[in-house]
């Protein structure tokens, strides 16, 4: 009989919270009886009704609008980071990332800050100015600025990742016959567009299922409808199910097109290696410190604002600090458990799909659903999967978060880790079969301490994802364990100014340290 | 020695996330809330409740962006096997469908035997208090006294072309003052008065807060609000006056905050000792006097001047239940007449006596 590799433990682990975490809740939701069940509306339903057709259509325009826009941004500024950077782009860049890190409801409440006839920017502008820029705020084009400005990150991390892991062998070749911007159009680009696209495609999917910022901004998308499907005043989880098939089936296929493009572009990954330096020379310097500029000052501006009005406006101050010290303890302590819990989960996964990559794509498709499905969908399937007496314990517990928050991001870490052990040459497995018998030893000498970095990396990208949730989170937090993002969206209404912009600047103070501690500590152990 | 760090941080992890858990075999002192009315308003009165009577209350709030949603969701997803005790509602409609759905069930405070009997159910599956009420916010540099309106409808006279506003009617308690407007007059001159309301250059804002801000800086004339905004805007000093429409009419809509037990909650004697104290004169008077300014039901509460009573507001008759059912049936059309689309006909329904 053969024997069962890491490899393959390794896929049926992902296949197995695949299917715990995303298609037992699924499949709640579509058994779900009654009125409300998926077989009262087909999921083609949307396509007969105008109206909603043409939400879908304005939703999938907008999300490609915001995809277009963070890969204007991100694209150039990621191949210059995965190139080479200096300490200004650097600065700039790191910059450029914090809004990622933060829910993208926070940005909007900083954007709302500035403009408006109370707005930080009125002095500046005046106040017909601020007026039209808070009516260009609260429409489409602002559901537009505030999206770009929190996803365009992912494409830069994404596209230099790719870059980075180019083998410089092909560039130094390549600079030898051509020209550096030559070089960069013919070898470096092709590399990365597979990084390009997995960016691009990440932000589609999240900008098309983000409930929050339309929802504070008064503007009606797709994800909403979803979402009011769940409750207004008719509870209809399986027509809420069936509504989300469409936008669902469209990226999934964009997924599967990404699958074939990473096995091709997989080929070309040897040693991760720094490129060499004469192909900057190939990269515009304007457009890219013009584009990180821009990006910059646009994700600074609006964080500025709610800083400013935690320390000038009424409601701010110590005291809002102290009433938010529980928000603050469940948003560290569960975003921690969280991503304790998927980095140990995506250790092995992530080896079985780098070892095994076509049969890991499909063990991995839970995940990828589950990454896809609207929150609000996902979210009412996990409460109708685990609240029972049986798993009370559980669903009372902060276990649930974890439950919740693994179903919504586990692909995502599964991802980023599988592309870290990418980089592990198969010529060092072969090296260590033959000084070490056990497959359990090697992996964790070759797989897991050979990437260190990357699985610190992915612990902080797990602990990011967690710690910016609102969507996913808000429908099911055990009572009086609201966390941060939550407690900024609920105080938001009617609280004096001071209080809100406090408790959005505590969440932007933590995010900053984390950033920080993580640049450290994968400094600390950076893989060699 | 080397791996206790670690370690030391997942047991301390594990042990933190575990006693985030409601605690099983002490003696049970826990009642779970989930309410809708606004988290700056109502956290003070439940942590001053829970400090009162010894309860651990922990609460579940809402959004204003998703107050029509949200917890109702939350509600209906986990009936069969609650997590809630009880639900207090920022208004008397929604708690309608958890009603409808046997979510609710009876139970008829001791402490509120004094509120009026129109702000509670007969069946004892909903108790109302502290109201909030649909106001005409009029600004006084812009309206002399004898020029104020009296009725909501005059918001569509010329005298107020392009001089009034309203918050978008596909959301809050906007969908609430229109649906008791087409359970009142029928569909046909509710329509039709939208329609006017339209043609009148009405200026679709936001929010209610937004329809405060625009009266306040003279931007509108007058517009249709609460009166937890309006307070605001008479607090701050700005020139307006809050004006209680149709007094010699239908009467303004009073729209109290409604305690509902959960059927099968959990802790229910706890949750009935809540409700207790909820209903009770001492949280009126408290939500009174807090910057929400909300309406205290009976009459001998103590309130500030700027408040108004139930006694000499008319109240616009109105039943919750149909009130609900109404909003269900005209919010398709109210969102495609706030979007200026023509593709959504409005139900027909009859004028109710």
């Amino acid at each position: 009989m053969r024997r069962v590799t890491v490899a393959g433990w390794g896929i049926g682990v992902a296949g197995l919270a695949g299917a715990a975490l995303v298609a037992i809740p699924l499949l709640a939701l579509a058994l779900y009886p009654g009125q409300g069940g998926a077989v009262a509306e087909s999921p083609w339903a949307v396509f007969a009704d105008p109206a909603l057709a043409g939400l879908l259509l304005r939703s999938v325009r907008l999300a490609l609008l915001t995809a277009a826009g963070a890969l204007i941004i991100g694209v150039p500024v990621g191949i210059r980071l995965g190139v080479q950077a200096g300490l200004l782009t650097r600065a700039l860049a790191w910059i450029q990332f914090l809004p990622l890190c933060l829910p993208p409801y926070l940005i909007a409440l900083g954007c709302a800050a500035l403009t408006g006839r109370n707005g930080l920017l009125t002095g500046v502008i005046g106040l017909r100015g601020a007026e039209r820029l808070s009516a260009f705020l609260y429409a489409e084009s602002g559901v537009l600025v505030v999206l770009v400005i929190s996803l365009a990150p992912l494409v830069t991390l994404t596209t230099a990742l790719f870059v980075r892991m180019i083998d410089s062998t092909r560039v130094e070749a390549a600079l030898l016959v051509r020209t550096a911007p030559a070089s960069l159009a013919r070898v470096v680009l092709p590399h990365a567009i597979p990084g390009v696209l997995l960016g691009g495609l990440l932000v589609f999917a999240l900008a098309f299922a983000e409930v929050a910022v339309p929802q504070l901004l008064r503007v009606k998308v797709y994800a909403t409808t979803v979402f009011t499907r769940l409750a207004d005043l008719s509870f209809a989880p399986g027509m809420a199910l069936a509504r989300s098939v469409p936008p669902m089936l469209l990226v999934l296929f964009v997924a599967m097109l990404l699958y074939w493009l990473d096995a091709a572009g997989r080929q070309s990954m040897g040693l991760r290696c720094r490129l060499p330096k004469a192909i900057v020379s190939g990269v515009p310097g304007g457009i890219v410190h013009g584009a990180l500029g821009i990006a910059a000052a646009a994700a600074i501006l609006p964080l500025g604002a709610i800083a400013i009005q935690a320390f000038t406006e009424r409601g701010g101050g110590a005291a809002a600090v102290w009433s938010a010290r529980s928000a603050l303890w469940s948003s560290i302590s569960h975003s921690a458990l969280t991503a304790l819990f998927l980095t140990l989960l995506a250790i092995p996964a992530a080896w079985g799909w780098s070892r095994r990559p076509r049969l890991g794509a499909v063990g991995s498709l839970p995940l990828l659903l589950g990454f896809l499905t609207p929150s609000a969908v996902l979210g009412t399937g996990i409460v109708l999967c685990w609240n029972h007496p049986a798993t009370q314990l559980v669903y009372d517990s902060a276990w649930i978060i974890v439950i919740g928050l693994a179903a919504k991001y586990g692909y995502l870490p599964f991802r980023a880790l599988k592309l870290g052990f990418d980089r592990t040459p198969r010529s060092w497995i072969e090296a260590a079969r033959l000084h070490d018998r056990s497959p359990l030893r090697r992996f964790v000498r070759v797989a897991l301490l050979g990437n260190l970095d990357a699985v610190l990396g992915v612990f902080g990208l797990s602990f990011m994802l967690c710690l910016r949730d609102l969507d996913t989170i808000v429908l099911f937090y055990p009572p009086g364990a609201e966390t941060l993002p939550v407690r900024t969206m609920t105080i938001e209404a009617n609280a004096p100014p001071g209080l809100t912009a406090t408790t959005a600047l505590l969440q932007i103070v933590l995010t900053v340290a984390l950033l920080i501690g993580m640049g450290l500590a994968t400094r600390r152990w950076r893989t060699p | 020695m080397h791996c206790s760090t670690p370690r030391l941080v997942i047991g301390l992890l594990i042990w933190a996330s575990l006693t985030s858990s409601c605690g099983r075999g002490e003696p049970d002192r826990t009642v779970v809330v989930y309410t809708s009315v606004d988290q700056v308003f109502s956290e003070p009165v439940l942590k001053k409740l829970a400090e009162q009577t010894g309860l651990d209350v922990k609460m579940v709030f809402d959004t204003e962006e998703t107050k029509s949603t949200g917890l109702l969701n939350r509600l209906v997803a986990e009936a069969n096997n609650p997590r809630a005790d009880l639900f207090w509602s920022g208004d008397p409609v929604r708690p309608q469908t958890l009603i409808r759905k046997g979510v609710a069930a009876s139970y008829a405070p001791p402490s509120a035997s004094r509120i009026p009997p129109e702000f509670r159910a007969t069946d004892n599956s909903w108790i109302g208090f502290s109201a909030r009420a649909r106001v005409l916010l009029v600004n006084t540099d812009l309206v002399p006294a004898e020029d104020e309106p009296r009725r909501v409808e005059e918001l569509a006279s010329p005298r107020f072309k392009d001089k009034a506003a309203i918050a978008n009617p596909a959301f809050g308690t906007t969908t609430m003052h229109l649906a008791a407007l087409f359970s009142r007059m029928g569909s046909e001159k509710a329509v039709a008065f939208i329609d006017r309301l339209k043609q009148n250059g009405v200026r679709i804002a936001s929010s209610n807060g937004e329809v405060k801000r625009l009266v306040v800086a003279g931007e509108v004339a007058v517009g249709l609000t609460d009166t937890d905004d309006a307070a605001v805007a008479v607090r701050s000093g700005a020139p307006v006056r809050v004006v209680y429409p149709d007094a010699d009419g239908i009467g303004a809509l009073l729209m109290p905050t409604v305690a509902v037990l959960i059927k099968g909650a959990p802790h229910e004697q706890n949750a009935k000792r809540l409700i207790d104290q909820l209903a009770s004169p001492a949280v009126e008077r408290m939500l009174a006097f807090a910057d929400c300014a909300q309406i205290p039901l009976r009459p001998e509460v103590e309130r500030p001047p700027h408040v108004g009573s139930a006694e000499e507001i008319r109240a616009m008759k109105v039943d919750y239940q149909r009130l609900a059912e109404v909003m269900e049936q005209i919010h398709p059309f109210l969102s495609a007449w706030a979007e200026g689309r023509a593709d959504s006909k409005p139900p027909l329904i009859q004028p109710s006596p």
